[in-house]
């Protein structure tokens, strides 16, 4: 059982108040978060805190999530990173560009809280 | 000589033939043709050679030297060509089972039978003169071996029945009918006969080299010393020069180009050249062996002559029969009886082979067609069909030669022999241009070829044996001096005035003028039936359908099985019927008896084996009384047509009807491509319009789920939680509202009755309202109003509607700190012009037209997520062209954006607005 | 269909027609003699074996070349 205190949640959506959402819930979980607004800080979190999990909104001004995807993926240190997208498109060619570009799964916005918390576990314990 | 001795040699030569006949039938029989080799396939065409050559050029040399010649040089000049030629129309024969040139020429022409009737009399009506020369050449020969002199008496002025040369048709009919009507060969060949003709070849040359070795190196010392007398002889040495023997370069034209046409299309020569060839390659020898045989047969035509002219000082012998009476003359008897009998298979060959090719065509293309155009045959009353066709055949023969007979009697005495040949000569010419136009020129028509050799056929009798009647006193001797009913230029022998030339040549020129003219100009505007389409294309492009793909059927025909085989059975005999219908079925691994109907192909199979026995037209006619034809369907009609593309009209209509198609097709595919647009559109809406749906929902449902499940959430926390709620709801909202609203400014749902107004009253208006919200996000703005009042047509509401989203937009995408806004209005011209410029990150050229479009803003991604629907500029740019404006963007990168709507202005209407 | 052959007999069918015409023909009506055979004759005959031994040749040669 790996230590939820010790694992850490990047969450990325240029939606402010989903963010607040996010970050309420995994906390609760007991991860430990952090915010990006944007693809740009998004990658700036990654080399600064290293997170284990990128919870990713594909949707997003100037860099969208699987640019941000392929970015980390070309990076051999975040090997043992895991990436889960977030979509308000969840169309079935996304899905497969999601799967594509290095994300272990997807979950569609508007999403069960329970939902999220229970996937993210999984990737957790499982990788 | 005792005449009995020379009849009894005679009867003795002809059964000698009989036996060579027989025996080449035999060994043919057996599989080892003795026929089946080019050299008596070339022996075979030296038919050509007659008693015209063997007697008459001598006659012929006499009175013009060297014009005799041209009637063998123009053989010689088209041999080369045979290979073209001669092996194009071998190939289409045998495709065809053509039986005769009439055939020929009537199979060409969609099996027409009334063409193959035409072709039939002309080739009758001109060979009658020819055959009769053969028996004058007989008979006199026949006279001088017996009597040692010319005789006396006139063949006209003695009663028929002492007439010697009556005898020899009657004699000459029962030898034709026991060589060429035995039995019925569905491909018209004889190989006894060939075999008979190329003996007969042989030796008439033998003997004519004979008498010429004997005349020019017994009786002289030489050529030099033959020569030598003549061109020392007053009077003789013109016969060395052509132009003072009477020969002009026009004549000698005429001549070569008949004998041209004559070696090929003569029934005689088609005949052995064509229906009786066993392989098409023997052709490329008696290309070159057929014009060696002509030199050596000529050489001594012309010491011959000389030699009579010198003997015979005072006229004592016919030139025409000098060859006979030089040995006579002599008393070299038995010289003279071998040479006498060179003339006589020469004649004889000529005759038989004539008047077998003769009797084909008027059995296969003329009684035929006529007897079957008046019953049908699906009764059992023509049982026994082939015995009456040989019956046909054999009453054609000896009609036909009492018909020469006749000739013979009344005029043919008295004119030369060669004058009379070319008689015929030039009636056979008639058929040059049809067949020459047939395999070459697929829009020939069959209207064509029959008016182009009636006109040739008519004049040719109207100025060849017309004025050979004269004698007979048939014709009044004024109509030749004066012309019918004394119009001068329709004179026999000068027509249109043509005057100064042989009658032969202007005969010639005449004919074949008009022959040609008619048939090309006929056929350019006349249209072809399907059945002349596909046979023409056949015809031309022999040899397209020799490499595989077979001919395609242009009638769709049926019949019963058991029709095909009664009508086999009668024309052919019941164990050929049987026969023929056996290798059908095994080579088509049918069973026939299991089927009932006949396809298209077997009807075909058929109908080219009959042809073989009975001409195209009368198996066309024949096969037709037993099946249902249908009518060519339209695809059908297509094939055709794509083959023949020469058939103008038909292929414009068919390029009209395709640029049509493809001017169709266009259209679809703009369709088709605008319809793909608008279905991408509307897929991109929706999915944007779910995208902006989802985004509040996301944050409204999150929030709600936490402050539901969590016990004891902060107070704090809970406010912030729900105030987040109310505002994503609003923006909610917002959205449903402009999507709805964009709904009804496209739908023209709502009211638009345009009023003036002043639309810098309208701008003022809407910013203010906006005023505290920029002070409130600390930006700079400004509003510079130019001229006023700005009256426009329009609505109000709407307008302040584009005013405030321009101002809107502006706020959200300004600078986050020291934003600014200015916002300008003045009048250009007779348009209101409203700018409004923020300092953000500007829009890239690419993008300035697609972010009026629906949604397409909210994907460029350059400029950054709008915070809304992304709806605002698409309504804005709505708006303004529902009010005749335009709008549009001007931008730097980083330089702001600078949105300028134009507005056309109202008439100064006198201040309305006040 | 039009090879080689083709066009080398067509070319001896035009000289042909050339040769045993007027106005060449004319040339040798002169009543002259060369070892006692007159002009024209010995045209003509010449000329005629000169076509037999070139139609022979390319008739002939291509069936070698055609067993191949």
């Amino acid at each position: 059982m790996t230590d939820k205190t010790n694992t850490k949640v990047l969450l990325v959506d240029d939606e402010p108040n989903i963010l607040i959402a996010l970050e309420f819930l995994v906390k609760k979980e007991g991860y430990q978060a952090f915010k990006a607004e944007n693809g740009e800080q998004a990658l700036k979190a990654m080399a600064s805190h290293q997170p284990h999990i990128v919870l990713l909104d594909v949707m997003m001004p100037e860099m969208d999530g699987f640019e941000v995807a392929r970015t980390i993926r070309s990076n051999p240190e975040y090997d043992n990173t895991r990436i889960i997208f977030l979509t308000a498109k969840g169309t079935q060619e996304d899905r497969f560009k999601g799967y594509a570009t290095g994300g272990e799964v997807y979950i569609t916005k508007p999403f069960d809280n329970d939902e999220l918390i229970n996937t993210i576990n999984e990737v957790v314990e499982f990788g | 000589m005792g005449a009995g001795i020379i009849i009894f040699i005679s009867i003795a030569y002809v059964a000698f033939l009989f036996l060579i006949a027989y025996l080449a039938e035999k060994r043919g029989k057996q599989g080892r043709s003795l026929v089946n080799n080019s050299v008596i396939y070339a022996l075979s065409l030296a038919v050509y050679c007659t008693a015209w050559t063997y007697y008459g050029s001598v006659g012929r040399a006499v009175t013009s030297g060297m014009g005799f010649l041209p009637i063998y040089i123009g053989p010689v000049i088209i041999a080369p060509l045979w290979w073209i030629l001669l092996k194009k129309i071998i190939f289409i024969s045998k495709s065809q089972r053509i039986t005769s040139i009439a055939d020929f020429i009537s199979s060409r022409y969609g099996k027409s039978t009334w063409l193959g009737i035409i072709a039939t009399l002309i080739a009758v009506f001109g060979i009658i003169p020819y055959i009769s020369i053969q028996l004058k050449a007989i008979s006199t020969s026949f006279d001088l071996l017996v009597t040692d002199h010319t005789p006396l008496y006139r063949h006209s002025e003695i009663p028929f029945y002492l007439d010697s040369a009556l005898y020899i048709a009657i004699a000459l009919a029962v030898f034709t009918i026991l060589f060429g009507t035995r039995n019925l060969d569905p491909n018209e060949r004889h190989e006894g006969l060939v075999a008979a003709i190329a003996f007969e070849s042989v030796l008439k040359l033998i003997a004519f080299l004979t008498v010429g070795l004997f005349v020019t190196y017994w009786l002289y010392d030489g050529f030099a010393d033959l020569f030598g007398k003549g061109m020392s002889t007053p009077g003789l040495s013109r016969l060395f020069s052509l132009e003072e023997a009477g020969i002009n370069g026009w004549e000698w034209f005429w001549l070569s180009f008949l004998s041209m046409s004559a070696v090929m299309l003569l029934p005689r020569q088609f005949h052995v050249s064509v229906v009786e060839n066993t392989n098409p390659n023997h052709v490329g020898k008696a290309s070159w062996l057929f014009p060696l045989y002509l030199l050596l047969i000529n050489i001594f035509v012309l010491p011959i002559a000389i030699a009579g002219i010198d003997q015979f000082p005072g006229g004592a012998y016919e030139p025409d029969s000098f060859v006979l009476s030089l040995p006579l003359s002599q008393g070299k008897d038995i010289l003279a009886l071998f040479v006498g009998l060179g003339g006589f298979s020469a004649a004889t060959s000529m005759v038989i082979v004539a008047v077998i090719a003769l009797s084909i065509m008027i059995g296969n293309n003329l009684v035929l067609p006529l007897v079957l155009r008046t019953q049908t045959f699906k009764g059992a009353q023509y049982s026994n069909m082939s015995n009456r066709l040989l019956g046909i055949r054999r009453i054609s023969i000896v009609v036909v030669l009492l018909l020469a007979y006749g000739y013979f009697k009344a005029v043919g005495e008295q004119y030369s022999l060669v004058s009379v040949g070319l008689i015929s000569f030039t009636a056979i010419a008639q058929f040059a241009p049809v067949v020459l136009g047939g395999i070459f020129w697929k829009r020939a028509t069959k209207a064509g070829a029959l008016c182009g050799m009636l006109a040739g056929f008519g004049v040719w009798a109207y100025t060849l044996p017309l004025p050979t009647m004269v004698e007979t006193g048939v014709i009044p001797i004024h109509f030749m001096e004066n012309g019918p009913f004394g119009i001068g230029w329709l004179k026999p022998y000068a027509l249109f005035g043509l005057d100064g030339t042989s009658h032969i040549s202007q005969a010639a020129f005449w004919s074949l003028l008009f022959n040609c003219g008619i048939y090309f100009f006929v056929s350019l505007y006349t249209s072809q039936s399907p059945l002349e389409i596909s046979q023409a294309d056949l015809f031309v492009d022999i040899y397209k359908y020799r490499k595989g793909s077979t001919d395609y059927d242009v009638m769709r025909r049926q019949a019963k099985v058991q029709d095909i085989r009664i009508l086999l059975n009668r024309f052919l005999g019941e164990p050929r019927g049987n026969l023929l219908l056996n290798a059908y079925e095994n080579n088509q691994r049918i069973d026939l008896s299991r089927q009932q109907v006949a396809g298209p192909d077997l009807i075909n199979y058929a109908e080219t084996h009959l042809a073989g026995a009975i001409g195209a037209a009368s198996a066309k006619i024949i096969i037709g009384s037993i099946t249902k034809e249908e009518p060519i369907s339209l695809e059908e009609m297509f094939k055709v047509l794509e083959q023949t593309k020469e058939i103008i009209q038909y292929s414009k209509a068919l390029e009209k009807k395709s640029a049509e198609l493809e001017r169709t097709t266009m259209q679809l595919k703009e369709a088709n491509e605008q319809l793909k647009e608008l279905d991408r559109l509307k897929a991109n809406f929706i999915t944007t319009v779910t995208h902006e749906l989802r985004t509040p929902i996301t944050s409204i449902k999150a929030l709600s789920r936490i402050m539901q499940e969590t016990s004891g959430l902060p107070e704090e926390q809970k406010q912030e939680f729900l105030a987040i709620v109310v505002s994503e709801s609003e923006r909610l909202t917002r959205l449903i509202n402009q999507v709805l609203d964009l709904e009804k400014i496209q739908s023209n749902q709502e009211d638009w009755t345009l009023q003036p107004i002043d639309f810098a009253e309208v701008t003022s208006l809407a910013y203010s309202g906006l005023k505290q919200l920029m002070n409130d996000r600390q930006i700079s703005h400004s509003l510079s109003i130019r001229a006023q009042p700005l009256i426009v047509l329009g609505h109000n509401d709407r307008l302040t509607q584009v005013v405030v989203n321009l101002i809107s937009n502006a706020i959200k995408f300004c600078k986050v700190e020291e934003g600014v806004i200015n916002i300008r209005l003045q009048k250009t011209g007779d348009t209101a012009v409203l700018e409004v410029e923020d300092n953000g990150k500007g829009i890239p050229v690419k993008d300035q037209k697609i972010i009026f479009e629906k949604f397409t803003q909210l994907n460029d991604e350059a400029r950054g997520k709008p915070k809304g629907s992304g709806l605002g500029l698409f309504i804005t740019h709505s708006i303004i062209q529902k009010h005749s404006g335009n709008i549009h963007v001007e931008s730097g990168p980083e330089n702001g954006a600078t949105f300028i709507v134009e507005l056309p202005l109202l008439e100064e209407a006198g201040g309305l607005a006040e | 269909m039009a090879n080689d052959k083709t066009f080398k007999l067509l070319g001896i069918f035009f000289l042909a027609i050339l040769a045993f015409n007027f106005p060449i023909l004319n040339l040798f009506g002169k009543e002259k003699a060369i070892l006692g055979i007159p002009v024209l004759f010995a045209y003509i005959f010449l000329s005629w074996a000169v076509v037999i031994f070139f139609t022979a040749r390319i008739v002939e040669s291509k069936k070698k070349s055609k067993t191949q």
